[in-house]
């Protein structure tokens, strides 16, 4: 078996005080062992909420309505979506299997402890490691994410870390434990272009070393371009295409994966092309419209059809999977406007 | 100034005090912008990057005056083909001259009043500077608002009922009523999804046609940079390393920090391999820059000089181009494509 995660069918509602938001309506990912799974969209896609309910640390008032969330653990499939969030069952999973880094770096270290005791709580608490070999550990870690002078920097506070410090050494906290599956949302978004080629690299070196899969949450196509094998493009709680990487960028079939990769100015770009925006804006997740959501702002959108039923997440190829009508084979593809 | 160009930045520094202690002493300097000198060309559309802290957005406020530079010159050519120092003028001529320079924020969820409708927004700067009222104050703002692409029934919206794209235009609405020459984009789409950044993109560049603008485009993100501007200015640690035709500076590339800088872009192609060049530590402090050439720390390409002595802003164009750089060893290093 080569499967690590599968989340089946997935749906999460936020309860607001205007409504029930149908933040993730469905979605399926396949994250297999040992790659890099690309997870992109723009903002209120649902990206984040999806890799979030992996670990069950969703905000108070989201629900998992429905869906799976099936996780190969030593030869048996664990449903983490089943286990109660503060219960011990999903604490067993969290920072020895799988763990999360964030987009913040400033704010998701506690500011008034010192990193080093910080990682070094991650790991007395999940692990039965002596104190004295838990700061051990820690120091090790720091120095394999390429924090300079490790022992010292390890009873710093993180405001006298750089961003990109903080960064690595989120990466060295999460990673302490040996997970397989690395959860990343947005980890260089808040770093300047020099230090996210750095995190970049660290990010592929430690997935070769240590032997796990990262599961990559951006809004760049440039940072999935350079890091996943493997992508899953998400529109409105959805995943509306899946595909390895060099296939989707080259081979992009549904027509938002194809008008996002169009909107892009890329260095090659020439300035007499004008960029090709996608008419209007992502709707209001309180109204997703009927039909397939990317309808409204789809250029190949077909009265009648589109509007009427919502397209399944069908394989097109090997590995390639796609949801939309165009290519579900009782319907034309002649495409058009 | 030569006729062509419509500002010309001379020796321009913008310092902020820091004031510690009881008597709020001044106990040292944030050298935000520390000696720059370009010109803009009438009509093109200059980038300006760099990374966090580098001093672009001071560089870019303290050209329209938004702070006060510390020293320097800032020549602009006025409607009238007048040349004025924006930093000597006085507070009528002032406010003249800001008709013609306008500013586009980063943000446009706190760079609109949220209790003002979208036509109090955009008739605020008509009314201010007197240009029209009453019954041809409406018809203007109408014609503005459906300049920017906007339905002129949402105008007694106010700004929360629109998205950020819609904002955004709505806040270029504003900068156009005053029929500006000159605008000063400071990351006018950074904080936009991707294809609400080529919508707002391609209205700023049929705006620019239509009336022939002169835009000052501030970002980070190279790739938009280069696509959208003529010439790029590199900045780190608040001095510009390298003003070049945006082409040139990707094929002919003659500064270590950009080509390291350039190298790191993410590409949008998974089948290119990837030549990044990984720099050394993180940018110093600005209170407290190295010695030398500021780049010196991080640079691949060090030698004893670049620890002591600072390198000359120069031209090493050939044949009447402009390619201005500041490092030593430029003519010996050669030009070098970053692909």
């Amino acid at each position: 078996m080569k499967n690590l995660l599968e989340i089946k069918d997935l749906k999460i509602n936020f309860n607001t005080e205007e409504g029930i938001v149908r933040a993730v309506r469905g979605a399926s990912i396949r994250i297999d062992k040992n790659i890099i799974h690309g997870l992109v969209g723009e903002s209120g896609c649902g990206k984040s909420v999806t890799a979030r309910s992996v670990l069950n640390i969703l905000a108070a008032n989201a629900e998992i309505i429905g869906g799976e969330t099936l996780y190969h653990h030593q030869g048996e499939i664990v449903d983490l979506s089943k286990l109660h969030p503060d219960g011990k069952e999903v604490r067993k999973f969290r920072w020895r299997d799988i763990s999360m880094i964030f987009q913040e770096p400033m704010t998701s270290f506690s500011p008034v402890h010192t990193i080093g005791n910080q990682i070094m709580e991650a790991i007395l608490l999940h692990s039965d490691l002596s104190q004295v070999a838990a700061r051990t550990h820690a120091i090790n870690m720091l120095e394999r994410v390429g924090i300079p002078d490790p022992a010292k920097r390890i009873d710093e506070y993180p405001h006298q870390l750089s961003g990109g410090m903080r960064q690595r050494a989120m990466i060295a906290m999460a990673l302490s434990g040996n997970p397989k599956l690395l959860i990343a949302d947005e980890p260089t978004t808040a770093l300047d272009v020099t230090i996210q080629a750095q995190i970049i690299d660290l990010m592929k070196q430690m997935k070769d070393e240590l032997g796990m899969s990262i599961m990559i949450i951006t809004h760049d196509m440039g940072v999935i371009a350079e890091m996943a094998d493997y992508v899953s493009v998400m529109y409105l709680g959805k995943v509306v295409e899946s595909a390895p990487v060099v296939e989707l960028f080259y081979n992009p079939l549904h027509p938002y994966t194809k008008a996002l990769l169009k909107s892009i100015p890329t260095i090659n770009s020439k300035r007499e092309e004008k960029l090709t925006a996608i008419a209007g804006t992502v709707p209001d997740a309180y109204c997703i419209p009927d039909g397939c959501a990317f309808y409204p702002r789809c250029s190949q959108y077909k009265p009648g059809v589109c509007d009427r039923s919502e397209p399944n997440l069908t394989e097109i190829a090997t590995d390639h999977q796609v949801a939309c009508i165009m290519y579900h084979g009782e319907v034309e593809t002649d495409g058009g406007k | 100034m030569e006729e062509n160009k419509l500002l010309e930045v001379r020796n321009l520094k913008k310092f902020f005090p820091i004031n510690r202690g009881f008597f709020n002493r001044k106990v040292g300097e944030v050298k935000a912008v520390n000696g720059v000198d370009f010109s803009i060309y009438q009509g093109e559309t200059l980038g300006l990057v760099g990374e966090s802290g580098c001093g672009k957005t001071t560089l870019g406020r303290a050209i329209l005056r938004a702070v006060e530079p510390t020293s320097g010159q800032v020549l602009f050519r006025t409607g009238e083909g007048k040349v004025v120092d924006v930093t000597k003028a006085e507070d009528r001529q002032l406010k003249k001259i800001r008709k013609d320079m306008q500013l586009i924020f980063q943000d446009p969820y706190s760079s609109l009043n949220p209790r003002m409708t979208v036509k109090d927004l955009v008739g605020e700067p008509l009314l201010v500077n007197k240009i029209a009222r009453g019954k041809g104050l409406q018809q203007k703002i109408i014609e503005l608002i459906e300049q920017v692409d906007l339905r002129p029934e949402y105008m007694d919206r106010y700004p929360h009922a629109f998205s950020g794209g819609q904002r955004q235009r709505i806040g270029i609405a504003r900068v156009l009523s005053l029929n500006p020459r000159f605008i000063v984009c400071d990351e006018a789409v950074s904080a936009l999804d991707v294809s609400i950044q080529a919508q707002i993109i391609n209205l700023l560049q049929e705006l620019q046609q239509k009336y022939k603008l002169t835009y000052l485009f501030i970002a980070h993100d190279l790739s938009l940079v280069k696509y959208l501007c003529d010439r790029i200015i590199v900045m780190y640690l608040g001095k510009i390393v390298e003003i070049a035709d945006s082409e040139q500076l990707f094929t002919q590339t003659r500064h270590p920090y950009t080509e390291a800088l350039l190298s790191a872009v993410p590409r949008v192609d998974p089948k290119r391999k990837s030549s990044k060049i990984i720099l050394k530590g993180e940018v110093p402090s600005p209170i407290n820059p190295p010695a030398g050439c500021y780049f010196h720390p991080r640079c691949n390409y060090v030698q004893e000089k670049c620890r002591r002595e600072e390198p000359l802003f120069r031209n090493v164009g050939q044949e009447g181009e402009e390619h201005y750089v500041s490092c030593h060893w430029a003519e010996q290093l050669g030009p070098k494509e970053v692909m």
